[in-house]
C-alpha cells in the first residue's frame, strides 16, 4: 500500500501551504519518489491521492436528509440547532432528499448523527410495543 | 395485529418522546473476510460492540420486517480508520452502510437456564430448544482476579481416570493442560471428567462447559448425543464454535465459556472450563489478526498470541471466602504434531498452565489407554489436590512406575536380570496394567483407591498381567456385594484410617481366597 502512505504524506504536508509553498513541495515530493525508486508509482500515488482528499472533504461537512423539500422550512431551527451541537459549519452542509424517513430530519456527519426522523421514532415504538 | 400489541402501542405513542441523543457513527468504507474498515467513530474503544445499519433508504415497512441487527466487534483503533470483524452474516454487511456504537463491550447473556444447552459464541441457543433469558449480561473479555482474591486450590476435581486422580492430580481452580498428538484420548480425558461428575453430590458437583473450537460440527453432535445419554447435560453446557463458523466466533468461544464459567463460580459455585482447542484457538486468531494487517511474528503468529491465552487462563481461579469460595477450573487442550511439546504455541501454554497430562501416541497404539506419559506429566498442585485416602495409596506408584520404565527398556537389551530386577519389572507391568482404563467408564475416586491399594500392596502380583483388568472388575464387583462399607468408609471420610485399612486388608484376602482363578 506504498500509494496510500505516500498519498497520506504529501496531504499533510500540503495542508496550510500556498500555493507557492505547495509547487515547491510538490517538486520535492516526486524527487523523494525517484531517489526511493518509486516513480513508476507516481501515478496510483495520484488515485490515492484524489480518493483521500475526496474522503477528508466529506469528513468535514454534514448531511442533512429530509423526506420531502418544503421539510427544510418547516424544520429549518431544528436543523441549525442540531447542526451548531455537532459543530459543523453551515457552509458545509448538503441537503438530501429521503422519502423513506416519512418526515423530520437527520443530520450525519462523518462520526456523529441526530436522527429525528419519523421513521426512526416509529420504528423505535414498534420495537419497544413488542418486546416484552 | 392482536389487540394486546395495539394497546401497547397507544400506551407507548402517549408517552414518547423522541431522543435527543447525538449517536456515535462511521460508514464502512470496506468489507470483505469478515473484516470491516470504517470511517467515523473517532470514540470507538476496543471490544467496543457496533452495529450495522441495514435500513438506511428502506421503507419503514422493511426496517420493521427487518432480520436482527448484524453486529460487529472492534479490533484495531487506527489513525484513520477502524477495523472490526463481523459477528453474524457477513453478506449483509456492504460498503457505504452506517455502523453504530453501542458504547458497550461485547457481553454475553448468562444465567442458570445455560445448563442443559449448546449455544454459540454470542451466548445464542442452537440447539432448537427455545431461547435463553436475556437480563444478566457477563463481558466477554474481563480482567482475572488479582492474588489477594484467592485461595490456595486444596480441594480434588476428581476425574475418574486413574492415572490422573494417583499420579497427576487436578484440583478446583486449578489450569491443567492436556497435549497430545491427533487420536490419542485428549478430549476423551476431557469429558470423562464431565462424566465423573455424576458421583458428586449435588451440592459440591461442578458445573462442566465444554467448549468446541473449530471442531467438526458431527463430532460436537456426537459428543453431545454422548452427554445426553450419560445425563450429564444435567450438569454440563456446551458453547459450540465448529470449523464452518467465522474465525471471528471461534476466536470468541473461549472467552465467552470463560464468562459462563464466571457466572457460576461467583455464585459460589464449582465450576470446570475444557477448551478443545485452543492450537485451532490460535490458528483463528492468526487469521483474524493478518486479516487485521497486524504484523506478523514468529510461525505467522501475531505478537499477543501468548497473551491472547494468558488472559483466558488467568480467569480460571479458586475464589477466598470472602468473594464466595467458588472456583472455575480449567483444562485446556492443546494438540501437537508428531510428539513436539517444543513447538510455539504448546511451550506458551505450558508456560501458563499449573501442570500437564502428556498423552503419547506411541504408547496409545501400544494399547495403553488412557496414553499418559508419566514422565512428562505433571500436577504443580500435586498432593493438595489429593483426598488423605489417595494420596496414602498413591505415594509410590509414581516413583515405582518411573523405575519400571527404565528397567524395561534395559530388558530388551539382556535376559540375564536378577530376581530383584525381574520382580520390579513385574510389579510395574501390572501397576501399569490397573492403571489401563475404557473409555467413558470413569471411576469414582474410593474405587480407585481400593484398586491401587490392591495393586501397590502386591495383592495382584501373582495374576497373569493379562487379567488384571478382570480381576479388578471383579474386586469391585465383589467389594459392592460384600464390603460396601468399606467403600463407603473410604467416601464419607476421604480417608483410610487404620479400621478402614483393617477392613479393607480383610476384604482382599476374602477376594482371595474366593476367586483362586485369579491367582496362579
Amino acid at each position: 500500500m506504498h500509494q496510500d502512505e505516500y498519498a497520506q504524506a504529501l496531504i499533510k504536508a500540503l495542508e496550510n501551504t500556498t500555493r507557492e509553498e505547495a509547487g515547491e513541495i510538490v517538486k520535492r515530493f516526486i524527487a523523494l519518489v525517484r531517489r526511493a525508486g518509486h516513480i513508476r508509482l507516481l501515478p496510483k500515488i495520484v488515485a490515492a491521492y484524489e480518493r483521500l482528499q475526496k474522503i477528508r472533504e466529506k469528513r468535514s461537512g454534514a448531511i442533512v436528509s429530509i423526506a420531502k423539500e418544503q421539510d427544510a422550512q418547516i424544520y429549518d431551527r431544528a436543523i441549525k440547532e442540531a447542526v451548531g451541537e455537532l459543530r459543523v459549519s453551515s457552509e458545509t452542509i448538503t441537503l438530501r432528499t429521503d422519502e423513506t424517513l416519512i418526515g423530520g430530519y437527520r443530520v450525519t456527519t462523518r462520526d456523529k448523527m441526530i436522527d429525528r426522523s419519523f421513521k426512526r421514532s416509529l420504528s423505535t415504538i414498534y420495537h419497544r410495543a413488542i418486546s416484552d | 395485529m392482536n389487540n394486546i400489541i395495539i394497546e401497547k402501542i397507544k400506551k407507548e405513542i402517549a408517552g414518547f418522546s423522541p431522543a435527543q441523543s447525538v449517536e456515535r457513527i462511521g460508514t464502512v468504507v470496506r468489507v470483505g473476510d469478515g473484516i470491516v474498515e470504517i470511517d467515523g467513530l473517532t470514540d470507538a474503544m476496543m471490544s467496543e460492540m457496533i452495529v450495522f445499519d441495514d435500513t438506511e433508504r428502506k421503507p419503514l415497512a422493511e426496517t420493521l420486517r427487518s432480520k436482527d441487527a448484524v453486529f460487529g466487534l472492534v479490533l484495531n483503533l487506527e489513525e484513520d480508520a477502524v477495523k472490526a470483524v463481523i459477528l453474524g452474516d457477513g453478506a449483509r454487511v456492504k460498503e457505504g452502510m452506517i455502523a453504530k456504537g453501542t458504547g458497550k463491550v461485547l457481553s454475553i447473556p448468562v444465567s442458570n437456564d445455560l445448563v442443559g444447552r449448546v449455544v454459540n459464541a454470542l451466548g445464542e441457543p442452537v440447539d432448537g430448544k427455545g431461547d435463553l433469558p436475556r437480563e444478566t449480561f457477563y463481558p466477554i473479555e474481563r480482567v482475572a482476579y488479582g492474588v489477594i482474591d484467592r485461595a490456595p486450590v486444596n480441594v480434588p476435581l476428581h476425574t475418574g481416570t486413574k492415572a490422573i486422580d494417583a499420579m497427576v492430580p487436578i484440583g478446583r481452580g486449578q489450569r491443567e493442560l492436556i497435549i497430545g498428538d491427533r487420536y490419542t484420548g485428549k478430549t476423551i480425558v476431557a469429558v470423562d471428567t464431565i462424566l465423573n461428575q455424576k458421583s458428586e453430590p449435588k451440592e459440591t458437583r461442578p458445573i462442566c462447559i465444554y467448549v468446541a473450537i473449530g471442531q467438526k460440527e458431527s463430532k460436537v453432535a456426537q459428543l453431545v448425543h454422548e452427554l445426553e445419554t450419560r445425563g450429564a447435560m444435567e450438569w454440563s453446557i456446551v458453547v459450540v464454535a465448529g470449523a464452518s463458523d467465522p474465525a471471528a466466533f471461534q476466536f470468541l468461544a473461549p472467552y465467552a465459556g470463560a464468562a459462563i464459567g464466571e457466572f457460576f463460580m461467583e455464585q459460589g459455585k464449582d465450576a470446570l472450563v475444557v477448551y478443545d482447542d485452543l492450537s485451532k484457538h490460535a490458528v483463528a486468531y492468526r487469521q483474524l489478526s493478518l486479516l487485521l494487517r497486524r504484523p506478523p511474528g514468529r510461525e505467522a503468529y501475531p505478537g499477543d498470541i501468548f497473551y491472547l491465552h494468558s488472559r483466558l487462563l488467568e480467569r480460571a481461579a479458586k475464589l477466598s471466602k470472602e468473594k464466595g469460595g467458588g472456583s472455575l477450573t480449567a483444562l485446556p487442550i492443546i494438540e501437537t504434531q508428531q510428539g513436539d511439546v517444543s513447538a510455539y504455541i504448546p511451550t506458551n501454554v505450558i508456560s501458563i498452565t499449573d501442570g500437564q497430562i502428556y498423552l503419547d501416541a506411541d504408547t496409545f497404539n501400544k494399547g495403553t489407554r488412557p496414553a499418559i506419559n508419566v514422565g512428562l506429566s505433571v500436577s504443580r498442585v500435586g498432593s493438595n489436590a489429593q483426598t488423605k485416602a489417595m494420596k496414602k495409596v498413591a505415594g509410590k506408584i509414581r516413583l515405582e512406575l518411573a523405575q519400571f520404565r527404565e528397567l524395561e527398556a534395559f530388558m530388551q537389551f539382556s535376559q540375564d536380570l536378577d530376581a530383584d530386577t525381574k520382580s520390579r519389572i513385574e510389579k510395574g507391568r501390572r501397576l501399569s496394567e490397573i492403571l489401563k482404563q475404557y473409555k467413558h467408564l470413569p471411576i469414582q475416586f474410593e474405587r480407585q483407591v481400593v484398586a491401587i491399594y490392591a495393586a501397590t500392596t502386591g495383592l495382584l502380583d501373582t495374576v497373569p498381567v493379562e487379567e488384571i483388568g478382570n480381576c479388578e472388575k471383579a474386586l469391585l464387583h465383589f467389594l459392592d456385594a460384600e464390603y460396601a462399607s468399606v467403600l463407603t468408609a473410604i467416601r464419607e471420610k476421604k480417608d483410610m484410617d487404620k479400621d478402614t485399612e483393617s477392613a479393607l486388608v480383610a476384604a482382599l484376602a476374602r477376594f482371595k481366597e474366593t476367586h483362586p482363578a485369579f491367582f496362579a
